[in-house]
């Protein structure tokens, strides 16, 4: 594919002796949203910080022509001693709280009323709803998020998926997300890629903007779930 | 959420312990709270009320001389008489001074150089072991040198204080900036930010608590180091009162030094605690006295 945000040909990553990822290759087009399923531990927030440049002992290639990288991390991470205004307009530079696109975003997700809180104030939702914000303030080209959602209720959860869906195809953003769930990814993605459980290449590759009837998703579900459980035997892609 | 909200709508009171004293704190003030304060004041206050007045009684009583353990009452008269003078304050002052003087240059100086030693690996290597044996000479062994480079006038009482109060906070700003936590550094490297702006808005307030206790440290320092200069060479002063009072025989003249002396003290480490709440006030700390209850 031509005009790619992002092109990743990963040869091996390891962290210290041990090998978490292995011949890993896709790539992020604009308005493209890859979902990233997997087990625990199978090195999904390692791609992610691979990618985001945070990782830097690899072998492969990784290509970015996109301007600037959006990161939602597993974790809020959100500095502790600036409100929450401040921490969704740190990309932006020092105390930018006031910021109009932090309000605006700060009413997206829903934390209007909480701009002057510290994070210790916050539930592990809203944290994650203000590192959400933080990640769209720089209007970045391309978002990496890493279980963006997990805290979230589902009514919370329905909106941020519509926000980042909007953002991201009215921008032509492109986005790689992780999940560990079937439906978060069938509903927000435009493809799935599974990874196996020990380092390899990923066992499915699912496009899922055609699937547009319900026994269609059903059915990809059903390919997402028997990927999962294969457990690791490497399926030729 | 909205139990979320309800429980922050409540004014938070965090008991914060502090080198063994309590001291409750407040964002919001409220009556219920002011009890609780005055509550915490008096108990503070019961045990030197009743010191005070054994004192009182044992001395008048003969239970000791007078002259080696001057009572309260004549230590408020000759309070009252230095007062009256103006030289009571004008000691005071000349130590306030000094102490803030040498403070502010060792703090400022520590803080400096710490971040540069935390921040730059050759300059860690190069600098740290030599600071680390400074650190260990006693404080009076530095007297001697000083008063033979800069004479007896204010010069070696300032660096003596800044020396003191250097390395409490040095190693505060060194230990404190290599401690902070990976995962907000790597936002911080996520945004592109340079390493000036990552020092700036991510390392230094990240180290905050732990220099705040460095600062602390040092000025209860900078007080004892005040004393030890113008006990050897002074002609005003805290110190100086001391010395005079000890030459002349006047056990109340050393008494109220050491009376002021304890409240300048206690004076100024409130005020950097009051500080260190205001600045600090994202802090999300355990309540020991309730995680104990
Ligand atoms: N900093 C690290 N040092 C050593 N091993 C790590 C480190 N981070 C992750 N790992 C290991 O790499 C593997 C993948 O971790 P991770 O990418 O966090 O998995 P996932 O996000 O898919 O749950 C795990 O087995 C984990 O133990
Ligand atoms: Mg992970």
């Amino acid at each position: 594919m031509t005009g790619a945000l992002l092109a990743v040909k990963l040869k091996e990553k390891r962290h210290g002796a041990r090998t978490v990822l292995r011949d890993i290759a896709f790539e992020v087009g604009p308005s493209e949203i890859v979902a990233l399923l997997g087990t625990s531990g199978c090195g999904k927030s390692t791609l992610l910080r691979t990618i985001a440049g945070l990782d830097t002992q690899y072998t492969g290639e990784i290509r970015h022509d996109a301007g600037r990288t959006g990161f939602v991390f597993q974790e809020p991470r959100l500095m502790p001693w600036l409100s929450v205004a401040d921490n969704v307009g740190f990309p932006l530079g020092h105390a930018q709280g006031g910021h109009p696109r932090v309000a605006a975003l700060l009413e997206e997700v829903g934390l209007s009323h909480a701009a002057n809180y510290f994070p210790k104030q916050l539930s592990g939702g809203m944290a994650q709803r203000a590192a959400i914000a933080r990640a769209l303030v720089s209007q970045p080209d391309l978002l990496l998020l890493d279980e963006p959602f997990s805290a979230l209720d589902v009514l919370t959860k329905g909106r941020l998926h519509r926000l980042v869906r909007d953002l991201i195809q009215r921008h032509r953003i492109g986005a790689v997300f992780v999940t560990h769930d079937p439906d978060e990814a069938l509903a927000l993605s435009t493809r799935v890629l599974v990874m196996p459980s020990e380092p390899g290449p990923f066992l499915e590759r699912l496009d899922v903007d055609g699937a547009g009837t319900d026994s269609e998703r059903l059915a990809l579900r059903e390919r997402i779930l028997s990927a999962l459980a294969a457990h690791g035997e490497s399926v030729p892609c | 959420m909205s139990a979320t909200d309800s429980l922050l709508a409540t004014p938070s009171i965090a008991n914060i312990r502090t080198g063994g004293v309590t001291q409750i704190f407040a964002s919001r003030a409220n009556a219920k709270l002011g009890r609780v304060v005055s509550a915490g004041a008096l108990a503070g206050l019961a045990l030197p009320v009743l010191l005070l007045v054994l004192w009182e009684t044992v001395v008048k009583l003969g239970g000791v001389a007078a002259h080696q353990l001057p009572p309260p009452s004549a230590l408020v008269s000759t309070a009252w008489e230095l007062a009256a003078s103006g030289s009571l304050f004008r000691h005071t002052w000349v130590s306030t001074l000094r102490v803030l003087a040498g403070f502010l240059i060792g703090a400022t100086l520590a803080l400096l150089v710490g971040s540069l030693v935390a921040l730059v690996r050759p300059v860690e290597r190069l600098v740290d072991p030599t600071f680390q044996g400074l650190r260990a000479v006693p404080s009076l062994a530095w007297v001697p040198l000083l008063l033979l480079w800069f004479g007896i006038d204010e010069t070696p009482k300032l660096v003596l204080i800044a020396i003191g109060t250097f390395f409490p906070v040095y190693l505060a700003t060194f230990s404190g900036l290599g401690n902070v936590d990976r995962k907000l550094v790597e936002v911080g490297r996520q945004a592109g930010l340079s390493r000036n702006a990552l020092l700036w808005r991510i390392l230094l307030p990240a180290a905050l608590p732990g220099i705040f206790t460095g600062l602390r440290a040092a000025l209860s320092l900078g007080w004892m180091f005040l004393v030890a200069a113008e006990l050897i060479a002074s002609t005003q002063g805290l110190g100086y009162l001391l010395s005079d009072g000890r030459e002349t025989g006047r056990v109340d003249f050393v008494f109220i030094a050491i009376l002021s002396l304890a409240l300048l003290g206690k004076l100024s480490d409130s005020i950097l605690r009051a500080l260190e709440h205001r600045v600090l006030a994202w802090r999300d700390v355990a309540n020991l006295q309730e995680a104990q209850a």
